[in-house]
């Protein structure tokens, strides 16, 4: 796991580094977000792809499937709330919030 | 956005499941580190167009650190919530929350004590991914930023990290890096300590 973290950071790094210093063509600075809409579409498509040939999801969702579903909404659900009730005490900076006070 | 991501998601899981050959499978890992590797240069790129960006979380300081404070105790408090809905083992339940969007290490982990725990981990901790790439434009919409680091949660680091940059902006890709990384870490303390305490 930490040659993934670190292999990550590098890689966020590098980019943060050839931007920082004005090395990026400004077309391509202009077609940023269309470039990150189609990989993260196509990253989605694959997961999907993972999961409708994963046997072990596809059988277990039958049996299990709504406690997990449940765990998932239930865990989620719970830590947007943790997170939204601390950062309305501590955090009141609305560029990191959202606009949201 | 979300529905765009829906139907992304069930058509790759109609194709998973009637078209692809089964040798795709193998092939699916490596393309999403492909695509994943290349989205966060392209996240990089982006955090450097921001000159602002260190200076704001300056500010912040150690306050950042409510997102993954708060991540996991929300998530260990799901857990209890479900081990009184669905009356199982406490601790089971908490280690099947503590896996945060992590599915393959905290199913590994259980599956030995108890398969049926270890299959529900691994189930909802898949569950739990596909529910915040689907809900973050929700979430950042609706409810704030920061928010949408808690609901994927260990996958704020990786695969969750670019749909949450292009959610909201780079302060809040860099704190989700951040947390991402903890909360990763937290998931290799807390899912072994639970499943120690499992009868």
């Amino acid at each position: 796991m930490a040659l993934r973290i670190l292999l990550y950071f590098g890689i966020l790094a590098l980019g943060w580094y050839i931007s920082s210093k004005g090395k990026t063509h400004g077309n391509l600075m202009k077609q940023v977000s269309s470039i990150q809409s189609i990989i993260l579409f196509g990253l989605i498509f694959i997961m999907g792809v993972r999961i409708g040939m994963d046997e072990q999801i596809l059988t277990s969702i039958g049996q299990i499937g709504v406690m997990a579903a449940v765990f998932a909404l239930v865990t989620a659900s719970m830590s947007i709330l943790f997170v939204y009730a601390a950062r309305k005490k501590i955090i009141s900076d609305t560029n990191i919030t959202g606009g949201k006070k | 956005m979300t529905k765009k991501i829906l139907i992304a998601l069930a058509l790759g899981i109609l194709s998973g499941f009637f078209v692809m050959p089964d040798s795709v499978y193998d092939n699916t890992g490596l393309l999403m580190d492909i695509g994943l590797c290349l989205l966060l240069f392209f996240v990089g790129l982006d955090l450097g167009s921001n000159k602002d960006i260190f200076k704001n979380l300056r500010n912040l300081g150690f306050r950042i650190l409510i997102v993954p404070i708060g991540t996991i105790l929300g998530s260990l408090t799901g857990g209890l919530i479900c081990s009184l809905i669905f009356k199982i083992d406490i601790f089971g339940a908490l280690a099947i929350a503590s896996g945060m969007s992590w599915y393959t290490l905290s199913a590994i982990i259980i599956t030995p004590i108890s398969s049926e725990l270890g299959t529900i981990a691994f189930l909802s901790n898949v569950f739990r991914e596909v529910i915040a790439f689907v809900a973050i434009p929700f979430i950042a919409k609706n409810i704030g930023y920061l928010e949408t680091i808690a609901a994927g949660a260990a996958i704020s680091m990786d695969t969750g990290l670019p749909m949450i940059t292009k959610n909201t902006n780079s302060e809040v890709a860099v704190i989700s890096f951040i947390s991402g990384v903890i909360l990763s870490l937290a998931v290799t303390v807390l899912v072994p300590i639970f499943v120690g305490f499992m009868v």
